[in-house]
């Protein structure tokens, strides 16, 4: 069957087993369609991650390509989108380590009590406003607030992954919503 | 509120630049470092025969293969002051004929052709979500359900009410209408090609040359190497008749630094070698001497640096000029000569740098997402100094094309 020509790259929960399939066997339209599944979303995610449109692109490319290699591991248990959101975000993370971007992180001490935006606040901002707001963030601050806000790790997750204390993952994410609740005031 | 905050971020959603394909496909077709490796040499082994199509163009040229050499009524070569095993008079004519022509060579510079590529756009299907790119490439993101497809349209804003957050689409629409990213944020694909610097490269490349001016030509003896002392005899290499210089070729390795959008710097390591035969008489001591033909063969090795301006470039070619010059080393001069029983190889060290300055224009094509195919033809000039008698010491401008191919060492930005 047909699924895909050369302009036409749709995904659906009917035909996502079958462009998966072809997608493992090398399938260059069906990776295709997955890229195009899956990039918008995922290219927000970077930038929310990497802070500035190239790095983002250049994980957005990274993951692509752990990606297709491990498609074999995907069962077909869960959202699709889930399991590679996954993927993009240790890719993100790995980046940010070889870069040593998270040391360059403030270290903050005193965590203090933030009040967080007001949804109404928030009802103003466009969805690229705000992943442009998070991106803007500093590095440390950005990436406690999007894996515990966005992507629901735990600050004792957090902490493994980023090699940082549970106090620190807390008082980061603080000074994460503090300074993004600061910058959507200013807009 | 951090629910609020989760959808919205989760469900942003921004249109990456060509680019990002374009390198996935071709990681995808090189998979791992043993398609890199078989990149790399496959690059090397082009560069070469790029280096030979480049040989070959010059002696299309020329019309006659022998117009690639010139003759020369010339002679003597002194090597050793103290002893003097024939007469400087005896052997040499009257007066020197003009050079014809001869080859040169040409060094390389080095841009950068980004990759890129445009939007495409997918119908939609029944109850499939649409999602709205605007034309900076950054602007448009709304809500789209995983289990929905979507439609990607370089048009402008358009959206619909099926998304996961459950939003009205009114808000929706207003979201749109803010929906957009500073322009300074270069996301356009045909202006990011002419404005985004860079990334460094490496060249490897090949040069042949071809004599065109009418520069310095000795109207006396002319001692072969090193220095000139026209009163002086010695044992050593003289010369009896004409010489043939045979085409200079060039081949080197670089780095290509992108200092701007437009002008980069390279700079990198070459190797040259000029080669002359003549006929000759070698006398090493007064009561010995050996007449026959002498194969003259200096190699150099240079650092160029050059300066290179990018005049006109898309996603397939750059077009670019280039001004420069370098400075090299003679590490090796042999003369080997034929007329005994067996060769008798002759070296002399060259002390001193051969200093040259170039100027030209050149093409490159862009090949994949990291590999660019370049032809670059050049003029030089070399300066006059303390080097053995070559091609360059009789006519000090030159003209020569380059050819080779450029890596992206780094996945541009």
């Amino acid at each position: 069957m047909q699924l895909f020509g050369q302009k036409k790259h749709l995904i659906n929960r009917d035909n996502l087993e079958q462009i998966l399939n072809d997608c493992k066997k090398g399938d260059r339209h069906a990776q295709k369609a997955v890229y195009d599944f899956l990039a918008p979303k995922m290219t927000a995610l970077c930038l929310r991650y990497m802070g500035d449109r190239d790095s983002a692109e250049d994980v957005l490319q990274d993951g692509f390509v752990t990606l297709y290699s491990k498609l074999g591991s995907y069962l077909g248990e869960g959202s699709f989108e889930g399991w590679a959101r996954k993927i993009f975000v240790n890719t993100a993370l790995m980046s940010l380590r070889k870069n040593d971007a998270l040391k360059q992180s403030e270290d903050v001490d005193a965590a203090r009590d933030i009040a967080s935006p007001e949804p109404t606040v928030l009802d103003r901002l466009s969805y690229a406003e705000l992943t442009r707001l998070v991106a803007s963030l500093p590095p440390g601050f950005r990436t406690v607030f999007n894996m515990y806000v966005v992507e629901g790790y735990s600050h004792r997750e957090i902490a493994g992954e980023l090699g940082i204390s549970e106090v620190t993952s807390r008082s980061q994410l603080m000074r994460a919503k503090a300074m993004l609740q600061e910058k959507i005031k200013n807009l | 509120m951090d629910s609020k905050l989760r959808s919205m971020l989760r469900d942003a959603e921004m249109k990456p630049s060509g680019r990002v394909w374009k390198g996935i496909e071709a990681r995808l077709g090189a998979p791992s470092g043993q398609g890199r490796r078989g990149a790399w040499i496959w690059g090397i082994s082009l560069a070469g025969a790029a280096a030979a199509l480049a040989a070959v163009l010059v002696v299309s040229n020329t019309g006659n293969s022998n117009r690639l050499y010139i003759s020369e009524d010339a002679v003597a070569l002194t090597r050793e002051p103290e002893a003097t095993a024939l007469p400087l008079s005896s052997l040499v004519p009257n007066e020197l004929p003009s050079v014809e022509e001869v080859s040169g060579r040409v060094s390389a510079p080095a841009s950068e052709v980004p990759a890129r590529i445009s939007e495409v756009s997918a119908p939609l299907g029944d109850g499939q979500e649409q999602v709205s790119v605007t034309d900076d490439g950054y602007g448009a993101s709304t809500s789209a359900d995983s289990e929905g497809a979507r439609e990607i349209s370089s048009t402008g804003v358009a959206g619909t009410d099926t998304g996961r957050s459950g939003e009205s689409s009114a808000m929706r629409r207003n979201r749109h209408g803010r929906d957009r990213l500073d322009s300074t944020d270069g996301l356009d694909p045909e202006e990011a090609v002419s404005t985004r610097k860079g990334p460094l490269r490496l060249t490897a490349k090949g040069s042949v040359g071809q004599n065109i001016g009418t520069g310095y030509v000795p109207s006396r003896p002319m001692r072969a190497p090193s220095t000139y002392n026209p009163t002086q005899t010695a044992t050593g290499i003289f010369e009896t008749g004409s010489s043939t210089y045979g085409a200079p070729v060039t081949f080197g390795i670089g780095l290509n630094i992108p200092i701007s959008g437009r002008i980069s710097i390279g700079t990198g390591i070459d190797y040259s070698l000029l080669t002359r035969s003549f006929s000759g008489i070698y006398s090493e001591m007064e009561n010995m001497s050996i007449e026959g033909n002498v194969m003259h063969k200096m190699h150099y090795v240079g650092i160029p640096l050059d300066v290179n301006f990018s005049v006109y470039r898309n996603r397939y070619i750059n077009v670019y000029a280039f001004v420069g010059g370098e400075i090299e080393y003679c590490f090796s001069n042999t003369y080997t000569i034929r007329g005994g029983a067996s060769d008798i190889v002759y070296r002399e060290p060259v002390k001193g740098f051969q200093f040259s300055t170039e100027a030209g224009a050149g093409v490159e094509a862009r090949l994949n997402n990291y590999m660019g195919l370049f032809l670059a033809p050049a003029v030089h000039y070399y300066f006059m100094g303390n080097q053995p008698k070559s091609i360059r010491t009789e006519k000090q401008f030159m003209v020569g094309v380059s050819a080779g191919l450029r890596f992206d060492l780094k996945e541009k930005r």
